[in-house]
């Protein structure tokens, strides 16, 4: 895939085989993974007790972190629909407008956090080498860079 | 005249003095979010200047947490949350 910013202050990846939609359906199954009360609860385990997190804060994050699963979906499915209708060439294309840039970037973090949890990577400049990682932590490292990449785009074309 | 309401007030005064500030929020390093993007945080959520909001993400960075504003435990809270929405690692400690 390619990802390139729009002239309206966007983003658009550009799909080149079907397999980059497998791998963009990745993000909402990698951050959702553990669940979707596992960041939230994870963030307000860092409170003490005389705050009010459970059962104010909590809800409003997993509310938060839930809609930006959501957008992203919501983006993958226009983008899949318009391939189906043939109104878009080759494989199709996501389009990442700036008002769902934040979304983006946050759904994204959620899926490096999930990961992150799971296969406890570390510091990615401390990684000398991947031989010592099963494949399936190898795959999960790889998702991780290119989630990581997203995210750099998104810092430098998109997000103020 | 009252006596029975003053246990309740002493009550609530010991429960204020408790959270009375100072309060500091506080910011953990972890090894996902990007560090250009904690300083942005800062500087959205604090207003810090961009230099200031860079200064504090290396504290994070290298000393793994950074005390990023002290204040009114109400207020740090608030703060707390926006951090948290920005998926940092952010809590409250009282000031020392």
């Amino acid at each position: 895939m390619r990802v390139m910013p729009t002239l309206e202050g966007g983003l658009r990846i550009e799909i080149e085989t079907p397999t980059d939609w497998l791998v963009l359906e990745q993000i909402s199954d990698d951050a959702l993974d553990g669940g979707e009360d596992r960041l939230p609860q994870r963030l307000g385990a860092l409170m003490d007790e005389q705050s009010e997190w459970e059962e104010v804060v909590i809800p409003e994050l997993k509310a938060l972190f839930n809609g930006q699963i959501t957008c992203v979906v919501e983006g993958m499915q226009r983008g899949q629909a318009e391939v189906e209708l043939g109104e878009e060439a080759a494989w199709g294309e996501v389009r990442i407008p700036k008002a769902d840039a934040e979304n983006w970037y946050g759904a994204l973090n959620q899926a490096r956090l999930a990961l992150e949890s799971r296969y406890k990577f570390g510091p990615t400049e401390e990684i000398e080498s991947l031989d010592d990682f099963s494949e399936e932590k190898r795959s999960a490292f790889v998702r991780n860079q290119f989630y990581n990449a997203l995210q750099g785009v998104l810092l430098d074309y998109v997000l103020e | 005249m009252v006596p029975v309401e003053t246990p309740i007030i002493k009550k609530k005064a010991k429960q204020s003095t408790e959270l009375d500030g100072p309060w500091t929020v506080v910011v953990f390093d972890d090894p996902v979010n990007l560090m250009e993007y904690v300083a942005k945080v800062f500087q959205k959520v604090f207003g810090y200047s961009r230099a200031k909001a860079e200064e504090l993400m290396m504290t994070v960075h290298k000393a793994g947490k950074a005390l990023v504003w002290t204040g009114s435990r109400e207020r740090a809270e608030l703060y707390v949350q926006q951090l948290q929405q920005y998926q940092l690692q952010a809590s409250l400690e009282k000031s020392k």
